[in-house]
């Protein structure tokens, strides 16, 4: 009883839980704290020491009045049907809240709450509301079940109490009938639903395909404003609308010159990580499939070169240190790197275009140096890019044009008047050198137009949601241009590709690192996830690219280089999570499927595939060691068999053994008389096996001969013998008869004949 | 035994609930609404599992009552039995399944469910179910049904096992006015008889050898003395007052002649003085009376003059099994012989037929009925349902009212 009295409190808990969950997912903390205090006096007024309800005329009329104000609603805030329908699901909880409440309430109350939280889902979703709903799936499974058991026992008090005639002396009880051990069960119960919740859903979540069917009602579609956090070697406009505040530590990074002395450089310094060279609709730069890579096995400790052959001596060459913290594929260089070594032999991927490194082997890469130019001469570059000579590579060519043309003569026109305002000719000139100096220059302004104050560099962008115009959304690239003009790096990065693009200037994205902090002490940058940048690089020789960063590089070192606060350091712990949270759950999508398969497929293969070769080695040195020659393995096979069999048969005997005892009450016994007994009277535990297999065990409160007379009315020849197992049994258990050789046989015979009669095997 | 899922309509919502967050998660690409698909679809999957796994271990008999009496509580009792090792069962409800037949209980009474919260493993838990008889007759049970629609409610699991079994229903009893029977017991004249056979009683019946195992009380101490060997004092037997009851069935129902009241069928007058026999043999029993019963004009046997439990037991069912749409038999001469020196009530359900009985019978019609009894016996007009002891909700709110 103690169970279902808590239930009340429960169903109120949940409930509050639902509308703390709905306004956190509307960031509404004025109606949060409102509705939440509503709902908690309810429990009060309702349940205190008074124990007053609203009638329900009232409440009806309450209802119609929160009905009316549903439409009012509406057409004042049409564009936010979903707020709309949760407030008036809010405003109907908290009446509920304060009737009476029969078991039908409450099934209506935590419907209600159940529809909140779903309207809360459908928003984007916060980590704090995520843990909202956690909290809620695992209170509200607990208190559906004790919905059930509260609602028939309120059902089953209410028949029982109906059903006795008015004038009736008597009542009978209405108390439930309840067994032992009930709240720990019902609890235990509960938990192990939850697990196998848990773990179900997770599988679900896991293998439900993503990308097909979406905005299949684009009415219905409701933008989802991901985040990104971090590195990550695409962007995509659409979902990354917010740079991550983690401070969690990435990468340390230690630069020495040439002849290996500590270097400190006061410009930041960007990591390239990946490049990407093409840009798909709906805002998303990847990197070109299908480039060919050229292959790199490291030899430690030498340095391998990353060009067709070694790389020309610089007196500005650096070699960077970088110890990874959080491992990924992508390895990072400032400048150009030109050769690489590895602590261990590693085989790496080295796109000989771009000059980025791919880690392409099993297991992490936790360290590695590179030998980078900052100036690398056109000599270097060429073998770099494996043309052995100079000229434009074939990829530039076909990146001319990275947007969709008929954005072309809106940005164009912008591009053209930027750069003409700054003297810059308007047209590309024919010679490669000038066209190469053009493209600088033409880079250069375009930059310093979107570093002007005209353009407002922000982090968080969740509030800007994208246009449609006939039906066709607009690029986020020209939206951000145009219409917003507010952005984080990878929109500014953006929007100068675009500008570049449309003039004809060969452009490119890249992602990595910007380093600025700088700690004297073990005399190294470190790198956080927050210092995940996006720049532009601009081709301005056959091989040559230059980087061009039109983030306001105030706002950039205000972001990644400003010294933490108290306040700052206690949300790393919050970031951390949330940026778990946002990596690994909410985009998870069609890609990160993939390659969460693909994970596991690495994972797993080798260590099943050693473990069976373990056993294969092992079996042979044992063969080996007895000299069993080519048939051993034969002998072993049926060794192991026998010992399975062995095994198996030793743990059926003592469990048999162990029921006997218990059954027959042997525990008193000892020695060679408890022996006897166990060996002896198996036959009766085996008749009480039979009974039962044919669904008429034998109670435990009845004795066995009278049970036998209670089966004679059906079965009267399993009856016989029931009786006639049972004298046997009585004799040699409580008579101490010892039984010969030829009873036990004859009594074993009685109990097979009892199993056939019953039509069920022993 | 039938094993069967229903889909109800709570289960028809949720799945149409699950349909369309799993429309808005493709159209959204939510990842949380993904999760919450998952947690639904893992939550229809487990109620249907979790239901299955009780019900497959579950084990029940019907422990029916001796017998039911009309207008007083028949409870049948259910073992549930778990024969699961590990896996408790929650929330089972129990329910009888109609009997089509002229004597299902169905006829006889409401449909009444039992309810289980909970059977541990290997346990064994009685559930109860109370029904209330509305008419006498042979209630037979046929199948039962044992649902349950844990953990979720989403998803009904039921096994139809068939168990027939029946009980007699006895016809209701009434309190009748104190005195009745002492009109017509014979002895109003001549005094208590005293019986012929030695027994416990207070009189003197003779004197014998004493025997081992003789009370020392009953030794005659002077007469032992004289004939110089023990002897003992036997003592009379108590005989006490007997009565017939005779219940006149010799008419058919269509051919009795109903009153005034428009309401009272032949049928109810029947039925009213087959109560009225019983409710006389009730207290005739009380009173310490033997008790004898005949039945004319219908096939049940007359009943001897005894006292016991057994015998009134007999008595009651006796009364109980009277099937009144049988033919009825003509009057036959044993019936009505004035064989036994006792005192004989003959219930009439219209009028009074002197001819059967004997001279000195006292002849009683079913519309006396009123007259005679006091009220059902367990019933109490002062009370109501309300007073119920056990109903929590009415003392809560009893107790408000008191505090207010």
């Amino acid at each position: 009883m103690k169970l279902l009295r808590g239930f009340p409190a429960m169903a109120l808990s949940v409930v509050l839980l639902s509308i703390v969950g709905f306004f956190v997912s509307q960031e509404s903390v004025g109606l949060l704290l409102v509705c939440g205090a509503l709902a908690a006096m309810s429990w009060y007024i309702t349940e205190g020491p008074r124990g007053r309800s609203l009638p329900r005329w009232t409440s009806n009329v309450l209802v119609l009045a929160v009905t009316i104000n549903v439409f009012v609603d509406f057409f004042q805030h049409r564009e936010d049907v979903l707020g709309v329908l949760g407030r008036f699901v809010v405003w109907l909880t908290l009446i509920k809240l304060y009737e009476r409440k029969a078991s039908r309430d409450y099934a209506q109350l935590l419907s209600l709450s159940m529809l909140l939280m779903l309207i809360g889902a459908i928003r984007p979703s916060s980590l704090v509301f995520a843990a909202v709903l956690f909290v809620y799936a695992a209170l509200g499974l607990y208190v559906l079940l004790l919905f059930q058991l509260y609602a028939s026992y309120e059902r089953a008090k209410g028949a029982r109490l109906r059903s006795i005639p008015s004038e009736y002396r008597l009542t009978p009880s209405v108390r439930p009938i309840i067994g032992r051990g009930t709240a720990l069960q019902f609890r235990a119960l509960g938990s192990g639903i939850g697990i196998a919740g848990l773990v179900l859903s997770s599988f679900v979540f896991v293998i439900f395909p993503r990308g097909m069917g979406e905005c299949l009602v684009r009415g219905l579609h409701v933008a989802q404003n991901l985040r990104v956090s971090g590195f990550v070697d695409e962007v995509n406009l659409t979902t990354g609308t917010r740079i991550t505040d983690s401070r969690k530590a990435v990468l340390n990074l230690r630069l020495f010159d040439k002849d290996g002395r500590p270097v400190r450089f006061d410009q930041p310094i960007r990591l390239r990580g990946a490049v990407l060279d093409a840009y798909q609709s709906g805002g998303r730069w990847v990197s070109s499939p299908g480039r060919p890579r050229r292959v790199v096995t490291t030899q430690p400790p030498d340095f391998v070169p990353l060009g067709a052959a070694a790389a020309e001596p610089s007196s500005l060459s650096i070699t960077q240190e970088i110890d990874m913290l959080s491992p990924s594929d992508t390895l990072f260089s400032a400048n150009v790197p030109v050769s690489i070594a590895t602590y261990k032999p590693r085989q790496l991927e080295v796109d000989p275009h771009t000059q980025t490194i791919k880690y392409a082997g099993r297991g992490r890469l936790w360290r590695y140096s590179i030998k980078t130019q900052p100036v690398p001469s056109d000599a270097t570059l060429a073998n770099l890019a494996g043309a052995g000579g100079a000229g434009p590579s074939p990829f530039s060519v076909s990146r001319m044009a990275l947007f969709d043309p008929r954005l072309h003569p809106r940005l164009q026109r912008l591009a053209r008047a930027v750069i003409t305002s700054f003297g810059v000719a308007a047209q590309a000139p024919p010679e490669a050198d000038e066209r190469w100096r053009w493209n600088r220059e033409a880079a250069r302004r375009l930059t310093r137009h979107l570093q002007s104050g005209e353009f407002t560099y922000d982090t968080d962008l969740r509030d800007v949601t994208l246009a449609t115009v006939g039906g066709r959304t607009v690029d986020p690239t020209v939206q951000f241009l145009f219409e917003t003009k507010r952005g984080h790096c990878e929109y500014f990065a953006s929007g100068l590709a675009a500008l570049c693009d449309s003039i004809g200037i060969p452009v490119r994205l890249v992602a990595g690192y910007l380093a600025m902090e700088y700690d004297d002490a073990s005399q190294q940058y470190v790198v956080r996830e927050s210092n995940a940048h996006a720049w532009v690089e601009v081709q301005t020789g056959s091989n040559r690219w230059t980087t061009f960063d039109p983030s306001p590089p105030r706002r950039l070192e205000e972001i990644h280089g400003g010294s933490p606060s108290f306040a700052d350091r206690l949300r790393w712990l919050f970031d951390r999570f949330e940026a778990r949270w946002e990596v690994g759950f909410v985009a998870f999508d069609q890609d990160a499927q993939t390659r969460f398969v693909e994970s596991l497929d690495r994972q797993w293969s080798p260590r099943l595939g050693g473990a069976w070769a373990a056993v294969r080695e092992w079996a042979a040195g044992l063969n080996r060691a007895f000299y069993l020659g080519p048939a051993g393995y034969i002998w072993m096979g049926i060794v192991g068999l026998a010992l399975v069999i062995a095994v198996i048969a030793l743990v059926k005997l003592m469990r048999r053994s162990l029921k006997t005892r218990m059954i027959l009450r042997l525990a008193h016994f000892r020695g060679a008389e408890y022996q006897r007994m166990l060996r002896q009277l198996g036959f009766y535990l085996d008749m009480l096996n039979a009974l039962q297999r044919a669904k008429c065990a034998k109670p435990m409160w009845q004795p066995p001969l009278a049970y036998a007379a209670h089966l004679g009315r059906d079965r009267p020849r399993a009856s016989q013998l029931v009786e006639r197992i049972t004298s046997v049994f009585y004799a040699a258990r409580y008579g101490q008869q010892r039984l010969t050789r030829d009873e036990v046989r004859r009594v074993g015979s009685d109990v097979r004949e009892l199993a056939s009669a019953l039509s069920v095997k022993l | 035994m039938k094993r069967r899922y229903h889909l109800h309509l709570p289960g028809l919502l949720y799945v149409v609930l699950t349909v369309v967050v799993g429309f808005a998660a493709i159209n959204n690409q939510n990842n949380v609404l993904f999760w919450i698909l998952g947690v639904m679809l893992s939550a229809l999957v487990i109620s249907g599992l979790v239901s299955g796994m009780m019900m497959s271990s579950l084990q029940i008999r019907r422990l029916m009552p001796a017998h039911g009496l009309v207008g007083e509580p028949l409870i049948v009792r259910y073992a549930l039995t778990n024969s699961s090792r590990f896996f408790p069962v929650f929330n089972v409800h129990i329910e009888e399944r109609a009997v089509r037949s002229r004597s299902g209980w169905n006829t006889m009474m409401d449909r009444v469910g039992a309810w289980v919260m909970h059977v541990g493993p290997r346990d064994t838990v009685h559930g109860e179910a109370t029904f209330w008889p509305r008419r006498r007759g042979k209630a037979e049970f046929g199948s039962l049904r044992i649902w349950t629609t844990f953990p979720f409610g989403i998803i009904k699991k039921s096994i139809t096992i068939t168990r027939p079994q029946h009980v007699l229903i006895y016809p209701q009893l009434y309190e009748l006015r104190r005195g009745v029977l002492k009109a017509v017991t014979p002895q109003g004249l001549l005094g208590a008889t005293v019986s012929r056979h030695t027994g416990a009683g207070d009189d003197y019946f003779g004197m014998r050898e004493f025997r081992p195992g003789d009370s020392m009380r009953q030794i005659a101490w002077k007469r032992s003395a004289a004939l110089d060997q023990l002897v003992s004092i036997e003592r009379t037997t108590p005989a006490p007052p007997k009565v017939r009851i005779v219940v006149n069935l010799t008419r058919a129902t269509h051919e009795l002649e109903r009153g005034a009241n428009a309401d009272e069928t032949a049928r109810d007058l029947e039925e009213s003085a087959i109560s009225l026999a019983a409710s006389l043999i009730q207290l005739a029993d009380l009173n310490g009376y033997e008790v004898g019963l005949s039945l004319p004009g219908t096939a049940g046997p007359s009943i001897q003059v005894r006292r016991n439990v057994w015998h009134r037991e007999k008595l009651m069912a006796a009364l109980a099994s009277i099937d009144l749409d049988a033919a009825r038999k003509p009057r036959t001469p044993q019936s009505t012989a004035n064989a036994e020196r006792i005192g004989r009530v003959v219930v009439h359900p219209d009028r009074v037929e002197a001819s059967l009985g004997g001279p000195n019978a006292w002849h009683v019609t079913a519309r006396q009925l009123k007259n005679l009894a006091v009220r059902p016996i367990g019933w109490d007009a002062a009370r109501t349902r309300a007073d119920a002891p056990g109903d929590d909700t009415k003392v809560k709110s009893k107790k408000r009212e008191a505090a207010a």
